[in-house]
């Protein structure tokens, strides 16, 4: 696949499926389970990307993303992002907050055959954690 | 004059590898430019700051509180004018850090930095830290819930 090809199902992972709420497009842009690489700071650490999804459907349901910056070089598709999100389901075990969140982080995917395989990500959990109020100090 | 991806990605590996593993604060004055733009996120705050003194206060603190730090870089993506690198960090935390007592123990945390260059030098950092993973294995803030 061509490195347009594989910005291309990156677009539509963030586009369709994240913003457009548009879970049925997951089979055409992933190939499940889809090896995350998550920091040890991470809290929500699903095992795949499909309980990922479902899992912010409910907490977060009106999750939007900007994509800040896109970089691709072989088979491998960096993107800075930005979201706003409110939490108005149960996340992490605890009851929703109501509280409209924001994150900035870092994705790289790897793509083969046209489809995610594999993903490494940093986010800002500290100050996720904190704007849930999960995290006091 | 603008250099191939891969110049690019070279003198990015040259000025971590430089400022990180060897201490070497030269190339902060002669790869990064004086009005870079750094964008980071610092105790859950993003922030963004001119040229290299933010990047010079984050090396000299994590070199002073683990003088056996070593960058090691993960993953490297280029196109255009960015070079994204992956990475992770390693030290033993024998002097201090985040105002906590040493704890002796050794830190490992991840984090991605993408760069813009411009005639060789440095004109845009965004770094992506998990600065959670961090806190936590120093013992300042408690692990997740459910771990």
């Amino acid at each position: 696949m061509s490195i347009d090809a594989n910005k291309a199902v990156v677009g539509r992972y963030f586009h369709e499926l994240w913003n457009e709420k548009r879970g049925d497009v997951l089979p055409e842009i992933a190939r499940e389970p889809v090896t995350f690489n998550f920091p040890s700071g991470q809290a929500h650490r699903p095992p795949d990307l499909t309980t990922w999804y479902e899992t912010a459907q409910v907490a977060f349901p009106d999750v939007h993303f900007e994509l800040n910056l896109q970089i691709a070089e072989g088979d491998l598709v960096a993107v800075h992002w930005s979201y706003v999100a409110t939490n108005t389901g149960p996340f992490l075990g605890r009851p929703a907050t109501g509280k409209t969140v924001t994150d900035t982080g870092v994705t790289i995917f790897r793509i083969e055959g046209g489809l995610i395989e594999e993903m490494w990500m940093v986010q800002d959990s500290l100050g996720l954690m904190r704007q849930l109020g999960v995290i006091t100090t | 004059m603008s250099n191939s991806p891969a110049a690019n990605n070279a003198i990015a590996i040259h000025f971590f590898d430089s400022v990180w593993n060897k201490g070497d604060f030269g190339v902060l004055e002669s790869l990064i430019s004086p009005d870079a733009d750094d964008h980071s996120t610092v105790g859950g705050q993003p922030k963004t700051e001119r040229g290299s003194a933010s990047f010079r206060g984050i090396v000299s603190m994590f070199r002073a509180g683990m003088p056996d730090i070593r960058l090691t870089i993960d993953d490297e993506v280029f196109a255009g004018d960015k070079v994204v690198h992956r990475w992770h960090l390693v030290g033993t935390d024998t002097g201090g850090l985040m105002g906590m007592p040493p704890s002796g123990k050794e830190l490992r945390f991840s984090g991605t930095t993408i760069v813009r260059m411009q005639d060789g030098r440095i004109v845009e950092r965004w770094a992506n830290v998990d600065e959670l993973g961090l806190l936590q294995q120093l013992g300042v803030v408690p692990p997740p819930p459910g771990h």
